[in-house]
């Protein structure tokens, strides 16, 4: 079996690894400097093929003769025209590299993982930048490499990505690898009014109007609202928000994350058990929305 | 060693190589080369020094050059990562790139002499003496490609070479003094010994090609050793 150790990434004494399971899938998400050193460490080990974003790539070439030089360097039987048509790639397949955009350069990348001759895959960053047809790509490739029996182990900045992936995800900071429940603990009673926020940024506390806020999450103790790629901190707790927000069209959709109501765009299935919650924004951002959650959601969206 | 592996990647840095125009403009050097001097003068009479100045051009400007940027812009863009799991399989690519080149080199060579119109009529020891020569170049192109970090700094590298190993010929016309310290260093030089073959010494010249051929490849296998334990 190969693994990761803990210690090497977190540069604390830790016992705890990262495994690469035939056949199975991780997510954790951790800090960029981490991401780094991870990546460091699996390029130590051999049977790790490492998925990069950007996909490393020769511009003269054209997306078809990538595929077929990957598939002749690592031997493998696959077709190269069923590769093309899976992942979207037929009508680029005669383009130079150059001359694509980031969304193709992305699912080479993608058909170049299952290709490799490793039975572990890495991938870093995903889905960074990702289109949403790319992330639809990418449960693709997580599947293809699921019944190739090959193990894949996801690692990311973003919990938003994270969750992207898998509703079962892990954090990984100075304490250690820990794994990050979904379903909503139960939230206390504590009764306040008000329709508007008291958040801090940096030295200033400011007044948010509620309209204004696309969703609120708490990562590491911390809560955080946010604004058009804008994050404030606030002083409550995510269950003490939920219920002064309640009545305000916010809804919690996930044990770390609550929603605005107003702002939800459209509500995407990945696969099986992972879903996401488009905001109405810029950036089109993807928070999760835990299983148990979907179809309340669902009608509480279409009751208003 | 694989030999399809080193095929693949011998496909793949040929269609590369025909669509980089640095690299593909670098064939026709010799062939303009030839060309102008061809035209000179009488054809029968080519002295050995200008069949040796196209040799070199051609041996740094293609060998050398193609095969240093080749790899150079692989490690600039990372791109051997994810094939590269042993030595062996970096073998495979720097064999398959040395393929690439010297095809590359012999095209450029051939049109070259037959624009010159020489005559052909080169012996085992001649060619021996050439195949020395390209391995030579080689050697030093896989030495530098191994370790530069960009297409950019290997200029730093191939200038040199080009001016002491590729153009040799070139400093009988800038020092006339035959006596001078410069000339006298210069007899040393590689491209010298396979003009005293082709002009009929055979012993010695070999012998000091071959220990520039053994200094090159102690170069190129001290870059291959750096580059795998930094990889």
């Amino acid at each position: 079996m190969t693994e990761l150790k803990v210690a090497g990434i977190i540069e604390k004494d830790n016992d705890q690894q990262i495994d690469f399971n035939r056949g199975a899938l991780s997510v954790i998400q951790m800090t960029a400097e981490y991401l780094h050193r991870t990546t460091v460490l699996a390029e130590g080990e051999a049977g790790i093929y490492i998925l990069k974003n950007p996909a490393e790539v020769y511009e003269r070439l054209t997306v078809r003769e990538h595929i077929k030089f990957y598939r002749k360097w690592y031997g493998s039987h696959l077709k190269i025209d069923d590769l093309l048509k899976q992942y979207q790639l037929a009508g680029d397949a005669k383009l130079r590299i150059s001359k694509c955009g980031p969304e193709t350069i992305q699912r080479v990348g993608f058909v170049r993982a299952v290709l490799a001759d490793a039975s572990h895959v890495l991938a870093v960053e995903p889905l960074h930048h990702a289109t949403d047809a790319n992330i639809r790509l990418f449960h693709k490739l997580m599947s293809q490499l699921k019944e190739m029996d090959k193990s894949l182990v996801v690692v990311t900045s973003r919990t938003e990505d994270a969750f992207v992936i898998s509703s079962n995800i892990s954090k990984l900071n100075s304490d250690g690898l820990k794994n990050v429940p979904t379903e909503p603990e139960e939230p206390e009673n504590n009764q306040n009014s008000l329709n508007r926020l008291k958040a801090k940024s940096q030295d200033k506390t400011i007044f948010v109007d509620l309209q204004d806020v696309e969703y609120i999450e708490s990562d590491e103790g911390k809560v955080y609202i946010n604004i058009s790629r804008e994050k404030f901190s606030i002083d409550y707790t995510l269950a003490e928000a939920e219920k002064k927000l309640k009545h305000y069209g916010f809804y919690r959709c996930h044990r770390s994350y609550i929603v605005n109501l107003d702002k939800v765009r459209e509500i995407i299935t990945w696969s099986k058990n992972t879903y996401s919650i488009a905001i109405e924004n810029e950036e089109k951002s993807k928070i999760p929305l835990s299983r148990k959650k979907f179809s309340e959601i669902q009608e509480l969206l279409t009751m208003g | 060693m694989n030999a399809g592996r080193i095929m693949t990647i011998f496909e793949k840095d040929f269609k590369e190589f025909t669509r980089n125009m640095m690299l593909f403009t670098s064939i026709l050097l010799p062939v303009l080369i030839a060309f102008m001097y061809g035209s000179m003068g009488d054809s029968q009479q080519i002295p050995s020094m200008l069949i040796f100045l196209i040799v070199g051009i051609a041996f740094s400007s293609i060998l050398t050059s193609g095969i240093m940027t080749m790899m150079a812009e692989e490690n600039e863009k990372n791109t051997l990562r994810g094939l590269v799991q042993s030595p062996a399989s970096m073998m495979d690519i720097l064999v398959g790139k040395s393929l690439v080149v010297t095809l590359m080199t012999a095209v450029s060579l051939a049109v070259s002499f037959l624009i010159m119109d020489m005559d052909m009529s080169w012996g085992a020891m001649d060619i021996t003496g050439i195949i020395l020569l390209g391995l030579f170049f080689l050697n030093s192109g896989i030495g530098v490609g191994l370790t530069v970090k960009s297409v950019a700094t290997t200029s730093v590298y191939l200038l040199p070479i080009m001016l002491i190993f590729g153009f040799t010929p070139m400093i009988e016309i800038i020092i006339q003094d035959e006596t001078h310290i410069i000339r006298q260093a210069a007899d040393y030089l590689p491209l010298y010994q396979n003009m005293a073959i082709y002009d009929g010494e055979a012993l010695v010249p070999m012998l000091i090609l071959s220990l520039w051929v053994v200094l090159s490849f102690v170069y190129a296998a001290w870059s291959f050793k750096a580059r795998m334990k930094d990889a």
